[in-house]
C-alpha cells in the first residue's frame, strides 16, 4: 500500500513563501493498492487539485479513471477542491463520493454538488460527464465493491458529524483521525456554578472518558495514523476548546498509547509556518515524547509505503 | 352517510403528514430559540432546554441512535447525547426543530392543551426518576426514566395539534364519564395515542424502554418481560402525575391524593412489591411540584 500526502493543511490553503515545505493544500491523502489496481482517495480539500493533474497524465492513458473519494467530513476545506478534480469533467469517469451527512433533509450529493452552482462555481454538477456515485456512512463497516479492503469509520468529535476511518489491507493498517477533538466533558463541574448538576456532570464525565477509550481502540496497533494536531496544548487550553481539533501533546500521547507503529500530526493551523513547524518537530518528534511511536509533522508530497 | 373507515384513514394521513415536520412544543419553543441563538449558552442550559421538550428530546435521541451512528447500545441518555453529538449539532437540530413550530400559527385552544400536555409529561418524568431512585435503580440510569416520562404521552401531540378542538371534547368527555382517554381515541379517531406513539417511536428509531413506555403504558400487560420493571413505573407515575389531561380520572381516581392510591390497584401493588410508604410518596410529591415550579420559571425567563 502507498500513501501519498496531497494536502496536509487544516481550516483554508496558505500557499505562499513561509508554507513551501510543509505545504499549503488542505486535506487530500491518496492510498494505492497496486496489486488489485484500486485507488481510494481521502478527503477533496484543495490537495486533490495536483492528485487530478497527476491522474490525467499517469492514469488516463491506462483506461478510464475509475476512483473512490472518502469524505471524513462535510467542511469547506475538505470538499472544496473536489470542482477542481478534472476527472470529474471526463466522460468514462467513475466517482464514488462516500461521505457522513449530519441531518437527513440535506443529501451528500447536495451538501457537495451544491458547491457546483452558479452562485458559487461556472459548471454546475448536472453538467458534469462523468458518473459520480454518492453513498452516505454511518458508524461501521463501510460496504465498498469488494473484499479486499477493509474500512470501518468511526464517529469523531467535531462541530459537524465527521467520521475516522480504519483501513485494513493485507496486514497492514492505515487510520485517519481528522478533524478531531478529544471529548468533553462539556457540562459544569464547579458546584459553586448556579446551573450545576452533580448527575449531569458525573454522567459527562464517564461519557467522555468512554468515547476517548473508543477512539484509542479504534486506531489499536495500526501501522501508520495521520491524525489532527492543529494546536499546541497551551494554545488549546487558551482559547480553542471546542473548536473541534487536538493538541499535539493529546494527539501523541493517546495514539502512543494504542501501540501504533507510526504517527504523521497531520491539520496543521494555517498560522504555522515552515519554521514553526521546523521549531515544534524539534520539540516533540523525539523518542524521549514519543517512546517507539515514530512521529513527524506530515508534509505535502510525502510518500509512505507500507 | 360518512365511512367509518375512510374517515379513519383520512386521520391517519392527517397525523403521517403532521409527523414528517414535527415542531417543537408551543411552550418550550420560544426558550429553545432563546438557548440556542444564544452563542454562549452553557451545555448545562441546553440539556436542560431538551430536557423538557418531548420532541427535542426525541429528535436527540433519533439523531444519536439512527443509522448515522452504529452504537452497540442504545443511548438513552441525553446527557451522553449531547457529548457524543457536540454543541454544534444539538442547537442545529433544536433551532430546525423550533422553527418549524414558529412557521405554523396556533389557536389559543392548541397552546392551552399543549401547556397542559407539557406539565403532565415533565410530572410524569420526574415522578418517574424519582420511583426510580426509591426503587433500588442506579442514578446514573434514573435520566432514561425521566425521558421516558417525557415522551411517554408524545402520541397525544399530533392528536392535540391537528385536533385539537375534537381532542378537548374527548377530554372532557373522559372525565365526565370515567372512561379512559385513549379508549375514546381510539373510537373517535380509529387509533389511540400509544398506538401514535408506535408509529413516532418507529420513525425515531427509539427502541427498548422508551419505546416499550410509549407503546404500552396504558397495556402493562403488553409489556415485553425485559422492560416490564422499567414500563411499571412509568404506569404509576402516569397516574400519580395530576396533568389536566385527565389521568387520575382517567384512572378512576377521585381528588384526595392518599385516598385515590389507595384505590388503584396498580398503585397498590408497586407500594407493595417495593416496599414503599405512603408517605415517601408524599414526599415524591412535595419535590415533584418544585421541580415543576422551576421548570415553569426556566421557560417564562425567555418570555419576558
Amino acid at each position: 500500500m502507498k500513501i501519498k500526502l496531497w494536502g496536509v493543511r487544516g481550516s483554508i490553503p496558505c500557499p505562499g513563501p513561509d508554507t513551501v515545505k510543509y505545504g499549503g493544500n488542505t486535506p487530500c491523502i491518496e492510498l494505492r493498492f497496486n496489486e488489485i489496481n484500486r485507488q481510494i482517495i481521502i478527503d477533496a480539500g484543495s490537495g486533490i487539485r495536483e492528485l487530478g493533474n497527476n491522474m490525467m497524465v499517469n492514469d488516463l492513458s491506462k483506461g478510464p479513471i475509475n476512483t473512490e473519494i472518502f469524505l471524513t467530513h462535510t467542511h469547506s476545506d475538505h470538499i472544496m477542491g473536489l470542482p477542481f478534480f478534472p476527472p470529474i469533467y471526463l466522460k468514462g469517469t467513475k466517482l464514488k463520493i462516500y461521505g457522513p451527512v449530519s441531518f437527513e433533509n440535506d443529501t451528500l450529493k447536495d451538501i457537495i454538488g451544491n458547491q457546483m452552482s452558479y452562485q458559487y462555481f461556472p459548471v454546475r454538477q448536472i453538467e458534469l460527464a462523468s458518473q459520480i456515485d454518492y453513498i452516505e456512512l454511518k458508524e461501521g463497516q463501510v460496504k465498498t465493491k469488494d473484499d479486499n479492503i477493509s474500512i470501518t469509520a468511526k464517529l469523531l468529535n467535531h462541530s459537524v458529524l465527521c467520521l475516522g476511518y480504519r483501513i485494513e489491507y493485507q496486514d497492514k493498517v492505515v487510520c485517519t483521525l481528522y478533524d478531531s477533538e478529544p471529548f468533553q466533558n462539556i457540562f459544569s463541574i464547579d458546584p459553586k456554578d448556579p446551573s450545576y448538576d452533580k448527575t449531569m456532570a458525573d454522567e459527562g464525565e464517564k461519557t467522555a472518558q468512554m468515547q476517548n477509550k473508543l477512539l484509542e481502540n479504534f486506531l489499536k496497533d495500526a501501522d501508520l495514523v495521520i491524525r489532527d494536531a492543529q494546536y499546541t496544548e497551551e494554545e488549546y487550553q487558551a482559547s480553542k476548546k471546542g473548536w473541534g481539533h487536538s493538541s499535539i501533546e493529546y494527539a501523541i500521547e493517546s495514539t502512543k498509547k494504542a501501540g501504533v507503529k507510526r504517527l504523521a500530526l497531520f491539520h496543521h493551523d494555517p498560522l504555522y509556518s515552515d519554521r514553526k513547524l521546523d521549531e515544534l518537530t524539534k520539540k516533540f518528534c523525539n523518542p524521549d515524547t514519543t517512546g517507539n511511536m515514530e512521529t513527524f509533522f506530515a508534509k505535502e508530497g510525502m510518500e509512505i509505503i507500507l | 352517510m360518512v365511512n367509518p373507515q375512510k374517515q379513519n384513514e383520512e386521520y391517519l394521513h392527517t397525523i403521517q403528514e403532521y409527523l414528517i415536520k414535527m415542531p417543537s412544543l408551543s411552550t418550550t419553543m420560544t426558550k429553545v430559540l432563546a438557548v440556542c441563538n444564544n452563542p454562549n449558552t452553557s451545555a448545562n442550559d441546553l440539556n436542560k432546554v431538551v430536557s423538557m421538550d418531548p420532541v427535542l428530546a426525541g429528535k436527540v435521541l433519533k439523531l444519536i441512535n439512527s443509522a448515522y451512528y452504529c452504537l452497540r447500545n442504545q443511548v438513552n441518555s441525553l446527557t451522553q447525547a449531547i457529548i457524543m453529538l457536540g454543541l454544534n449539532t444539538i442547537k442545529n437540530l433544536a433551532l430546525s426543530t423550533a422553527v418549524l413550530g414558529s412557521i405554523s400559527k396556533k389557536t389559543a385552544l392548541q397552546n392551552n392543551a399543549m401547556d397542559i400536555f407539557w406539565t403532565h409529561c415533565i410530572e410524569t418524568g420526574v415522578w418517574a426518576k424519582a420511583l426510580a431512585l426509591e426503587t433500588g435503580i442506579t442514578k446514573s440510569e434514573c435520566e432514561e426514566y425521566f425521558v421516558a416520562g417525557l415522551l411517554h404521552d408524545i402520541g397525544k401531540i399530533p392528536l392535540i395539534h391537528c385536533f385539537s378542538a375534537d381532542y378537548m371534547k374527548i377530554v372532557a368527555m373522559a372525565a365526565e364519564k370515567k372512561h379512559s382517554v385513549h379508549t375514546i381515541e381510539k373510537a373517535v379517531f380509529g387509533l389511540d395515542h400509544e398506538e401514535i406513539g408506535n408509529l413516532i417511536a418507529q420513525k425515531w428509531k427509539l427502541d427498548g424502554a422508551i419505546a416499550q413506555t410509549i407503546c404500552t403504558h396504558h397495556h402493562l400487560s403488553q409489556t415485553d418481560d425485559e422492560t416490564h420493571g422499567f414500563v411499571e413505573r412509568l404506569a404509576v407515575s402516569n397516574i400519580l402525575s395530576k396533568g389536566t389531561i385527565n389521568d387520575l380520572e382517567e384512572e378512576g381516581i377521585e381528588d384526595n391524593f392518599v385516598k385515590n392510591i389507595l384505590q388503584n390497584s396498580l398503585i397498590k401493588t408497586f407500594l407493595e412489591k417495593h416496599n414503599l410508604a405512603l408517605s415517601t410518596l408524599k414526599t415524591i410529591q412535595e419535590s415533584t411540584h418544585t421541580e415543576i415550579e422551576n421548570a415553569k420559571l426556566f421557560m417564562q425567563i425567555s418570555k419576558g
